[in-house]
């Protein structure tokens, strides 16, 4: 029987290791699900970065759209100015003063127009408006504008200079060339812009937190900056690699260093005629603020359903360790049961066996019994009369022996037969049952009558003929052992405890010694003479047969002289 | 003991002689004795009822109008004797009575499907046995008279 345990517990490993390939499953899912989700996050991300990028490019577009287009107006308006007729007559006269005075209400009428200078082919200022008075005479051959026009006799808008005439501040200039009829060139027109009123538009434009457009020139000095002053030191943003790349006339949006402001920007550039450009930048965090909120949106939506993730996988492999425990429980337990319904089968054909074997016996046995007793008796009335007294006593001893064993094998017969007979389990009135019990057994007591104590007994589902034989046993028992008390007392019992309904037959008899309490429910054990008390010792094996095969248990308690309590309990039907 | 072509009351199917004895005992008490024949097995009983092997030259009119019956016999036993008389139409009427020490449950089921007409479980006490095997021949012999 120690091994069993054993056995079933050996098996335990193997089970569990059934598990893995949920497991492998389980992280395969898990991998791919994570693997989804970083790339799904990465393109989220791409996009937002994208989009993010795309609009500030546009931005820039859009800037540098406007930025072209203003100088093609200025150069429209230059244009315009420089090939009115009388103007070119004008010049060709070489009459500068009153060619000035011609263009007198230019600054009026357009205020991003400051000055207006006329210089000659060879680049001596010839005229100005408004005038002042340092005059005329000035050479600029040195300029940009000049180089340019002089070269190619096209309209040019130069880099930021600043103006050496008062009154001294920073501009650009739009140089016009004048030609006459014969495209022959007569002179230049230069318009100095004034960068604040020129560049009003620029700082309208939205781009989000801290950022905005600024505008270089051919040489990447500053021509438009929301953050520095239109006046004072022109300031070079050649190290700026945004600005490099725009005078390179590349058109791009990127994250890139600003040496200046000492940061990452995004930076996006576009080239604008005459070498210009324009930039639209903002710092990092805030241009990218908008994907960085969704992008961590997203995180947290992740990690929540990362987290409900696990928390269904931990209650899936909860249930499943539990069920499977559940099963292998269930597994053990029929282990148990067929071992011991096997042990059990062996043993009842054990017990049948010795059942039949001592029926037979029994059965056997009464013959022979038989003929003892009816050849004594023949013995006694064919020639009684020739015995004297002593040979009368010993036929007597033969016959009461012969009587003495005839009960032994009954006895014997009805326990055998109680091993054999099947349970016809019915619904017992526990208390009618004992009152009908008592009548019979009174009935028959020729001892003294006991005083009897009965308390409401709960009702039982038994097979009534035998559990009629266990009261009958217990209480005749009672009676008998109780007749040698000055005042027999008998009481009778029981109650529900837990699964079980216990009940108690208790005298005031004579009692046993607990000493030998092993052969108390043993078949023809006796713990009293038979002079003393009669009966063969096979009432309480009868009681402990009938019951363990109910289900239910016996047990007694005793003190010689003192009386004895014997309990049985009984399976409480559900 | 009778003749063989002598009227036959009372056969007794008993493989015990003690039992035999004691049966006889009770028998002549009620002044049966001279009319009863005794057989010690099965096959010696059938070969008697059914007149054959060595009781052939025996007449079926001579009797047996009452047969005790002992269950447990050497040979041919009690019940397999009770179902052959049980089931000849000529013999089906004479009374059989089952004397025997078992109590067994499942032989007495048997002999009462079979048709027995009486059940004796012999008592170990002689004087009830003596009264019981009286009572049946009385009650056989006397009373229930077959036609």
């Amino acid at each position: 029987m120690d091994t069993t345990r054993d056995d079933i517990e050996g098996t335990h490993p193997a089970k569990t290791d059934k598990a893995w390939p949920l497991y492998v499953f389980l992280l395969l899912v898990f991998s791919i699900f994570i693997l989804l989700a970083a790339h799904n996050y990465q393109t989220i991300d791409r996009e937002l970065t994208a989009s993010a990028l795309s609009r500030r490019h546009s931005i820039a577009e859009l800037s540098a759209a406007t930025l072209s287009e203003k100088f093609d107006h200025m150069i429209g308006i230059g244009i315009a100015l420089a090939t009115r007729v009388k103007f070119r007559e004008l010049i060709a006269q070489e009459k500068w003063s009153e060619a000035a005075e011609i263009l007198r209400d230019v600054p009026k009428d357009f205020p991003f127009i400051e000055r207006v200078h006329l210089t000659s082919v060879d680049g001596i200022k010839m005229a100005e408006l408004p005038v002042l008075p340092a005059g005329v005479g000035e050479s600029f051959t040195h300029r940009e504008w000049y180089k340019n026009v002089s070269r190619n006799r096209e309209p040019y808008i130069s880099p930021v200079f600043p103006r050496y005439s008062p009154p001294q501040r920073n501009i650009f200039a739009a140089a016009i060339p004048i030609k006459d009829t014969g495209n022959k060139p007569l002179g230049i027109l230069v318009l100095h812009t004034d960068l604040k009123e020129f560049f009003d538009w620029a700082r309208e434009i939205e781009i989000g937190p801290g950022g905005f457009v600024y505008v270089v020139d051919s040489k990447g000095q500053l021509a438009f900056h929301p953050e520095y002053p239109a006046q004072g030191e022109i300031i070079s943003f050649l190290e700026v690699p945004a600005v490099q790349r725009v005078l390179q006339g590349k058109s791009k949006v990127e994250v890139t260093y600003n040496p200046i402001e000492k940061e990452r920007r995004v930076s996006a550039y576009v080239p604008v005629e005459f070498g210009w450009g324009v930039v639209a930048q903002q710092p990092v965090e805030t241009a990218f603020e908008f994907k960085y909120t969704q992008m961590n949106r997203i995180l947290i939506g992740y990690a929540l359903i990362l987290l409900f993730c696990i928390m269904v996988m931990w209650l899936a492999i909860r249930i499943l360790r539990h069920r499977r425990q559940a099963e292998e429980d269930r597994r053990v337990m029929a282990e148990l049961e067929r071992r011991v319904a096997e042990r059990t089968e062996q043993l009842e054909v054990t017990n049948k066996e010795l059942e039949s074997f001592s029926y037979s016996v029994s059965h056997d046995l009464r013959s022979p019994l038989r003929a003892i007793e009816g050849f004594t008796l023949i013995l006694e009335e064919d020639y009684g009369s020739k015995l004297d007294t002593e040979g009368q006593r010993l036929l007597g001893v033969v016959k009461d022996n012969a009587r003495r064993m005839s009960m032994l094998i009954d006895d014997l017969l009805s326990f055998s037969r109680l091993g054999r007979q099947a349970i016809k389990p019915v619904d017992i009135n526990m208390g009618e049952l004992v009152k009908e019990v008592l009548e019979e057994v009174l009935s028959h007591t020729e001892t003294k009558y006991p005083e009897l104590v009965t308390h409401s007994l709960p009702n039982a589902r038994a097979d009534r003929v035998l559990l009629r034989q266990v009261w009958i046993n217990l209480l005749s028992n009672a009676v008998k052992f109780s007749s040698v008390s000055a005042e027999p007392l008998v009481e009778i019992g029981g109650q529900i405890e837990g699964m079980d309904s216990v009940y108690y037959v208790k005298d005031n008899g004579a009692g046993f010694d607990m000493q030998y309490y092993d052969k108390l429910f043993s078949v023809f054990q006796r713990l009293h003479r038979p002079e003393d008390f009669p009966g063969t010792g096979i009432g309480l094996a009868i009681v402990n047969r009938v019951i363990t095969r109910h289900g239910g248990r016996v047990w007694a308690e005793g003190k010689v002289n003192a009386g004895a309590t014997f309990y049985f309990t009984l399976p409480v039907e559900k | 003991m009778t003749d063989d072509l002598e009227q036959v009351e009372i056969l007794v199917v008993e493989d015990n002689p003690n039992d035999y004895e004691l049966t006889a005992r009770a028998l002549k008490k009620i002044n049966l004795a001279n009319k009863v024949y005794w057989v010690k097995d099965g096959t010696e009983a059938l070969e008697f009822i059914f007149c054959t092997g060595m009781y052939a030259k025996r007449s079926p009119e001579n009797g047996p109008r009452l047969i005790l019956l002992d269950l447990k016999l050497p040979k041919v036993d009690g019940i397999q004797v009770l179902e052959k008389i049980k089931s000849d139409p000529n013999t089906r009427k004479i009374p059989v009575v089952m004397l025997t020490s078992s109590q067994e449950e499942n032989d007495i089921v048997e002999s009462y499907k079979l048709g027995v007409n009486s059940y004796i479980v012999k008592p170990v006490d002689f004087q009830k046995f003596m009264e019981t095997v009286s009572n049946a021949g009385f009650y056989w012999m006397l009373i229930n008279k077959t036609p």
